[in-house]
């Protein structure tokens, strides 16, 4: 049987092989029942509905009868789900004769027709798989090449079972609170001198052009591409101008008080001075790194990133928050998701997978590619991206480190001919076209000039994945706290 | 080794199919029903609360 039950775990990184007992219901309605947490459970379900008898039933039947026969049964019930609810929906409204005011409130209130259309796109969908499934059978039937081998869904039920699981959960609990959230920020920005900077101040400083951040960052000689990375990434975002502007100020003076984290109530105030943005004088110039190497440190300046001033002030504030000042080089070294957490605090949440595993035999850290992951971790990764959206992920990447005698420097992608990664180094994810699985990434010390792998690629290449789901309904309430402590 | 699959085989498979896509077809109808329930309710209790103020009952 394909589907096998499972325990959904809570979060990425919160899998734990303890908490994977589950109840075994008796009834077949507890079978049905879906809940979050529990898994879904086809195999009992199956075996009580179509029992051994059918498959001997099924012997002398020609098979294009029978894919048939069976394909236009689930169109007519998928049809039959649709004109069930509009009848249901009508036998409702006249045994309660309410007048059309209050049921239409209602309906809206309830978000009902959008409610159905999901039961009804995704029985729409199913059937499509259904239909895709099928054909596929057939199509195996046509090549001995192809005909032992199963479909994904067969070798990885628990993959295919979760990554349905996480879909659904995004789409059908994220979708309307992400809605709400965009109609409030667009209330909030157009409601004049409730934030804190004006739109002329974010354009002047975040925007290269008018209504789009394409920020040209440049990270410089300093080692914090995690950061210069995660800023890219949250660049992106559609709510950026409205946690900048409503976090960040600039003062007359020309000096910077940012909040951090951004949009936060309680959320320390950061003063970022014109000083604190200009090259640093190193107080490691011409000494060797702690960390050993015999090449001294050559920089005799730090410099900031190269970009539009609200985003240097942006890696300021996450380096003076987390050190104290801004010490350039303290910063060298971390997480992108590091970054996007201490900037988005309990708005965002963390959603990292690693394929660094330690060995022991050779006592040191390994970094296998992203393509190693374990099935979960995997249905995770694919999830995120076969789902990105810019209303929701930030993410930046890590690649694979050199090899022992490697030069750090650019190298060729695997598989590819015209692109260049560095190891060891964090980029960012500008976008992801699911459809054509391909993702569009950005290197920090250009971030103008993109970089596309396959998905493939990219899991062959990238080896750590640092990267946050905004929490719509928390942005929400922290948009909703802003708003009212600026009316009042 | 590659094994043919048999006409048998292939029925089998299409009746698996089948009956999974019932299955999560039933638990979308099962959630439906769930959606009329909650409907229903809310329409009860706007109706019982329009009656509350024809009546003046506080």
């Amino acid at each position: 049987m394909k589907f096998e039950s499972f325990e959904q775990p809570k979060t990425a990184d919160q899998n734990n092989p303890s908490d994977q007992k589950e109840k075994q219901p008796e009834k077949e309605e507890d079978l049905l029942k879906y809940e979050p947490g529990v898994g879904i459970r086809f195999t009992e379900l199956l075996k009580k509905e179509s029992g051994e008898t059918s498959e001997r039933q099924e012997e002398e039947r020609n098979p294009d009868e029978f894919a048939t026969q069976k394909i236009q049964s689930a169109e007519s019930k998928t049809v039959e789900l649709g004109t069930d609810s509009q009848q249901r929906l009508d036998e409702i409204e006249r045994s309660v004769g309410l007048p059309a005011e209050d049921i239409s409130v209602i309906r809206e209130e309830m978000g009902l027709s959008g409610r159905l259309g999901k039961i009804g796109d995704e029985a729409n969908r199913l059937l499509g798989r259904l239909k895709e499934k099928v054909s596929g059978l057939f199509a195996k039937e046509k090549s001995s090449d192809t005909a032992t081998e199963k479909s994904e869904s067969n070798e990885r039920p628990e993959y295919s079972e979760l990554k349905d699981y996480l879909k659904r959960e995004q789409r059908e609990l994220s979708r309307p609170v992400i809605e709400e959230a965009k109609r409030k920020r667009d209330q909030l920005l157009e409601a004049r001198g409730i934030l804190s900077m004006s739109k002329a101040d974010f354009d002047t400083n975040f925007s290269s052009k008018e209504f789009e951040v394409r920020a040209d960052l440049k990270q410089q000689n300093v080692g914090d591409c995690y950061a210069v990375a995660a800023i890219h990434a949250m660049s992106r975002s559609p709510h950026f101008e409205t946690i900048c502007r409503s976090s960040m100020k600039k003062l007359p003076d020309g000096s910077w008080q940012v909040r951090v984290p951004l949009m936060s109530e309680n959320g320390q105030m950061v003063t970022i001075t014109p000083e604190e943005l200009l090259p640093q004088k190193n107080r490691q110039f011409l000494r060797r790194s702690e960390k050993g190497g015999v090449m001294p440190d050559l920089r005799r300046k730090l410099m900031p990133v190269k970009g539009k001033e609200g985003l240097q002030v942006l890696e300021a504030a996450f380096i003076k928050q987390k050190f104290g000042s801004v010490d350039r080089l303290a910063a060298e070294g971390g997480w992108g998701d590091e970054v996007l957490l201490s900037l988005g605090g309990d708005n965002f949440k963390k959603y990292s997978i690693d394929s660094s595993t330690y060995n022991p035999e050779k006592k040191k850290w390994e970094y296998p590619g992203l393509g190693s992951l374990d099935e979960k971790n995997m249905a995770y990764l694919d999830h995120y991206l076969e789902n990105f959206d810019p209303e929701v992920h930030m993410a930046t990447v890590s690649t694979k480190h050199s090899k022992i005698g490697e030069v750090v420097g650019f190298y060729k992608a695997k598989g590819t001919t015209a692109k260049f990664l560095v190891p060891g180094h964090a980029y960012s994810i500008s976008s992801v076209d699911a459809e054509k699985r391909m993702v569009n990434l950005a290197n920090p010390w250009d971030t103008s000039k993109p970089i596309e792998l396959t998905f493939d690629q990219f899991k062959e290449n990238f080896s750590g994945f640092n990267a946050i789901r905004i929490d719509s309904a928390k942005l929400l309430s922290s948009m909703r706290h802003v708003a009212e402590k600026k009316a009042a | 080794m590659n094994v043919q699959p048999t006409a048998n085989n292939i029925t089998a498979e299409i009746e698996q199919e089948y009956q999974e896509f019932l299955a999560k077809l039933e638990l979308l109808r099962k959630e439906q029903e769930q959606l009329m329930k909650e409907y229903r309710e809310k329409l009860e209790q706007r109706k019982l609360l329009r009656l509350r103020e024809q009546l003046n009952i506080k």
